[in-house]
């Protein structure tokens, strides 16, 4: 059986993708520092999605349709 | 002329001595004056010959037929009549010849030998119908055989009311259902005898006959026991996103089941007026330019447009007398792999455009200098691929990252316009991994401007997130997805 010679890392969406694209961060500290940021901008606007999903639920057995 | 009016297949050429009166003549008892009435609507003007398929043994009707009329004292025939429906005046030889049957098909009607409404399942070619130029819907591909000819038709299935198994939310479930195990094959076909069963353990007291309607919430279960993952939208709890949010699930190929206060249709298309002049404002969704709906109403004919206001129609029997304005909910039957919702993946692309890393102020100066149109839709990530070589994505590197790149089952797509090129063309998307949930803030695929390419190739191959981004040089403006709904023009 060959040696293992190449990682998921080194995979290339085309041959030298890996060279022309470049990291938009520079670890993943900075990464997880940016998503939970993103999601705090955002976790007000899913709140008021959750709720407005219960009003529908709660009015689905209001209405018949015959 | 009627050619071979006694045989089993009476085939009737419209003329000055024989037209649609001669045609009801020929289906007694079977017609009634509500179904005769939304046929010549529907196809007056356009129907050159009707073939007459008599003892049509239709699997829907011997279905109520065979769970409720035959435990009757007094039954009604168990076979019906088909009637087919040609544009030019073929004759009977040219019925043998199926490129020639076929380029004259414009599809079938059942008729069942029900009161109030003697219309059964019913495909007929939205392609063939004139008063709906202009209108983007959905259609799913039968096969069928008239005495021996094979035939097909591409349209979406219609079936009215027999009161029996079926009232108007058992007539949506129908057609809804039916265009799904229609089109593709891991759904399976149901009955209207079985969707009065779907809602069996979610009732009070008797499912059948189906006379005392069903709810959002049944309606809902029924689509769940047949294998949808349903999503219930009402406009007392979205509010001003109401519209937009069932405009987006049509963009996306999704038929729903629309409701008023009291009634429900299925809407499977739109039809827009692009030239309505824009608010001053930097970013616009597409649903601005929406005029309105295209249903299915099983009191009504197949094909109807439903206006942004109710009222009465100029165009009655074509026009709905119900409008957007008076839709009160509607069910999206989403599949079951997309678990992200349309608000979800809106506000969070909304919040991506405008983020300082990945948004278009930092990232675009083409898109960010003028007004931006976005048009949101769900698909599969194999459809988007495949149209990806045709639409060239505006640049070829891109094209091919694109096409490389691995993708979710399904995927929500953001497309970005200039006010100026759409809806011909559009500049770049935002791809949205539509199996994750909304906490889910860093869920997006890729991120196209003309400018900028951004990708999360470690998350595409199932790592930790690992996100990497391409300048783009020489970027053209590109055609827009237009594989999810047929555009007739």
């Amino acid at each position: 059986m060959p040696d293992l010679k190449s990682t998921e890392s080194e995979i290339e969406l085309f041959s030298g993708s890996n060279d022309i694209l470049e990291s938009v961060f520079d670890s993943f500290q900075d990464y997880e520092r940016f998503r939970v940021g993103y999601y705090e901008s955002i976790r007000e606007d899913l709140e008021e999605l959750a709720k407005a999903r219960r009003i529908s639920e709660e009015e689905a057995m209001r209405r018949w349709y015959r | 002329m009627i050619d071979g009016e006694k045989t089993l297949l009476p085939l009737i050429h419209f003329d000055a001595s024989h037209s649609w009166d001669a045609l009801w003549g020929l289906c007694l008892p079977f017609i009634e004056p509500h179904g005769a009435t939304m046929l010549q609507a529907r196809l007056g003007g356009i129907t050159k010959a009707v073939a007459v398929e008599k003892h049509y043994i239709d699997r829907d009707f011997r279905d109520t037929f065979s769970h409720y009329h035959s435990k009757r004292f007094n039954t009604p025939d168990s076979r019906t009549l088909r009637l087919h429906f040609f544009d030019q005046p073929l004759s009977r030889t040219d019925l043998l010849d199926p490129s020639v049957a076929q380029s004259a098909y414009c599809g079938y009607a059942v008729i069942r030998p029900t009161r109030p409404s003697c219309l059964g399942r019913t495909m007929l070619s939205p392609a063939k119908l004139p008063d709906l130029k202009g209108c983007l819907l959905r259609v799913c591909r039968e096969s069928i055989t008239l005495h021996g000819t094979p035939l097909s038709i591409e349209a979406f299935p219609f079936i009215s009311q027999d009161t029996d198994a079926t009232v108007c939310a058992q007539s949506a479930l129908w057609m809804l259902f039916r265009y799904f195990s229609t089109q593709y094959s891991h759904y399976h076909e149901i009955r209207p005898f079985e969707i009065t069963q779907l809602t069996k353990d979610y009732s009070i007291g008797r499912v059948f006959p189906a006379t005392s309607g069903l709810t959002d919430w049944q309606m809902g279960e029924a689509c769940r026991q047949a294998g949808f993952s349903p999503l219930i939208y009402t406009r007392q709890g979205y509010g001003k996103d109401f519209d937009h949010l069932l405009y987006t699930y049509i963009e996306s190929g999704v038929p729903v089941l629309a409701a008023t206060n009291d009634h429900v249709f299925v809407a499977l298309g739109h039809f827009s007026d692009y030239a309505k002049s824009l608010p001053s404002c930097d970013t616009e969704a597409s649903s601005f330019f929406n005029e309105g709906f295209v249903i299915n109403d099983d009191n009504g004919m197949p094909y109807q447009r439903l206006p942004l206001k109710k009222g009465v129609p100029a165009m009655p029997l074509t026009t709905s007398k119900h409008g957007v304005e008076s839709l009160e909910s509607f069910i999206a039957p989403l599949p079951e792999k997309v678990f992200l919702a349309a608000e979800h993946q809106q506000k969070l692309v909304r919040r991506l455009l405008d983020d300082g890393t990945f948004g278009l102020a930092s990232n675009s100066p083409k898109l960010s200098s003028g007004q931006i149109i976005t048009r949101s839709f769900l698909t599969s990530g194999r459809s988007f691929k495949r149209a990806i070589q045709a639409r060239g994505m505006g640049n070829s590197q891109a094209a091919e990252i694109l096409r490389a790149l691995p993708m979710p089952r399904f995927i929500w797509v953001t497309e970005v316009a200039l006010a100026g090129e759409f809806p011909e063309k559009v500049s770049g998307e935002i791809l949205w991994d539509a199996t994750r949930n909304e906490h889910e803030v860093d869920g997006w695929i890729a991120v196209h401007y003309p400018e900028f390419l951004a990708l999360d190739i470690g998350s595409a191959l199932n790592t930790l997130p690992n996100v990497k981004k391409f300048t783009l040089d020489n970027h053209t403006s590109y055609d827009p997805y237009r594989s999810n709904l047929e555009c007739l023009i």
